[in-house]
């Protein structure tokens, strides 16, 4: 509740702030400084008459730029409240406040530029929009849990030189812990990535990435993902495919998403997703996912979607729902 | 009919030049001439140091139409697009270019602001800025 009226106190000094504008954060007065943040709500009706409402999401955003030197730091709480009916029952609330992202990046040239500090793992597309108001589902791809260290600890250096070129090279150097693990899919000692990207003509990108990472038990993994993004007037495409194995067998064989967002009229989006994926878990599990969704995107920074899932592998068939804000 | 005709050439012809920009810089800005991608990715800040100095795009208003039609020529995007690539750099800690809300307050900036670049109405009158000259 506290964090309620936290977030509200911001909002109320925010409306007679003369640099405020909803969802897009608030400058601190006479600072290059901008404070802001986001707020999902989910509800998920499983076939298996499961039912559950989260407070999903609720962090604040901090970032500004001064000369070469930016920074960003994000942190709050995630799955702060839970409510779950059926077999599983319960009520839980967790106050515990995660750092999901703290970096500081400096320019060293024109084209060169070094992030330090916990950053998301620059590895396909969706992993660089992970929060629920800037996605096109409320579910995630299995494939951007399987596969690698959805955030990374260390160095990342970016080479774009995008007035020449339409290519760009990152480097990630992970070798040590996570800042904060309870906010990662895998706690990692030490994580390298190399991710290439190209962009083409009439919004078309696309994206190569080669990671290896240690867990803590020292485990070695190796991982390639390959990624396209095409923006069209009408309709977005966005696909995944990536591998992973360690030193004797490959552990995920396959994750693939297909993803289409299809701008129906104005603020009306209908988004279908095919995924499938193959992990070893002692034995090898495969699963087929559908997803069918409505996205509604008002000018005001607030997205409501729904979306039925349907899997193969389970009876967990469901209906999600979300509401996400950012301010 | 004729003279309807003539009128609403004449309006069509004052409308199209209300809509026709000119790309416009400090005197300190480092180019010349910019192809429209490379003033894409100047107004996308995927470039934001030029030879050493800041460059800082300048927006006016987003109900204008000259700002519609700019976008449109050089960027490529609806405001759909527009306004999703803007919320996914804000969550990354890139704000979109400065608002001005008038031409005169983008001239004295742009006057003042080393890197600082802008269009405005083609007719404009633009004394000691440098005209860029944009090429396809």
């Amino acid at each position: 509740m506290r964090i309620f009226l936290s977030i509200l106190l911001l909002l109320q000094l925010s409306i007679h702030a003369d640099d405020y504008n909803f969802g897009k954060g608030f400058n601190v007065p006479n600072t290059p400084i901008y404070i802001g943040g986001y707020l999902t709500l989910d509800y998920i009706s499983r076939a298996d008459d499961y039912k559950r409402f989260r407070v999903d999401e609720l962090a604040l955003l901090s970032y500004g730029t001064y000369n070469k030197f930016s920074f960003l730091a994000e942190a709050g709480f995630e799955e702060s409240f839970i409510k779950e009916w059926g077999t599983e029952a319960s009520t839980k609330t967790d106050n515990t406040f995660t750092l999901s992202r703290l970096y500081v990046d400096y320019k060293i040239n024109d084209t060169l530029q070094v992030r330090a500090g916990k950053f998301n793992t620059p590895a396909g597309y969706w992993n660089m929009e992970p929060i629920n108001i800037l996605r096109e589902t409320s579910s995630i791809p299995w494939s951007t849990y399987l596969i690698y260290p959805r955030y990374s600890t260390g160095l990342e250096f970016n080479y774009a030189n995008r007035l020449y070129s339409d290519t760009t090279y990152s480097l990630v150097i992970q070798e040590t812990k996570d800042l904060d693990d309870r906010y990662n899919n895998i706690s990692v000692q030490k994580h390298y990535l190399i991710s290439i990207e190209h962009f083409f003509e009439n919004n078309l990108k696309i994206k190569a990435n080669l990671g290896y990472f240690e867990t803590l038990d020292s485990h070695p993994y190796y991982y390639a993902l390959a990624a396209l993004s095409y923006e069209a007037e009408d309709y977005d495409i966005l696909s995944e495919f990536a591998s992973r194995k360690d030193s004797n067998k490959f552990t995920v064989p396959y994750s693939f998403y297909l993803q289409g967002t299809w701008h129906l009229i104005e603020n009306h989006d209908l988004v279908t997703r095919v995924e499938t994926y193959k992990v070893d878990e002692g034995a090898f599990r495969e699963e087929v996912l559908g997803i069918l969704g409505y996205t509604y995107r008002p000018e005001l920074p607030f997205t409501f979607k729904v979306e039925y899932r349907a899997r193969t592998y389970s009876n967990e068939n469901q209906i999600r729902t979300s509401f996400s804000l950012m301010f | 009919m004729r003279i309807i005709s003539i009128l609403l050439l004449f309006f069509l012809c004052f409308s199209l030049d209300a809509l026709e920009y000119t790309v416009v810089s400090n005197k300190a800005f480092p180019f010349k001439n910019l192809t429209s991608k490379q003033l894409k990715s100047i107004y996308l800040k995927k470039v934001t140091y030029i030879n050493g100095i800041e460059i800082l795009a300048i927006n006016i208003s987003a109900t204008n139409k000259l700002r519609e039609n700019f976008e449109d020529k050089v960027l490529h995007m609806n405001k759909r697009a527009i306004k999703k690539y803007w919320f996914k750099a804000q969550y990354n800690g890139v704000r979109p270019p400065k608002v001005l809300k008038s031409y005169e307050n983008v001239l004295s900036y742009l006057s003042k602001i080393q890197g600082a670049i802008a269009y405005v109405p083609k007719e404009y009158p633009l004394h000691g800025l440098n005209i860029i000259k944009i090429q396809k």
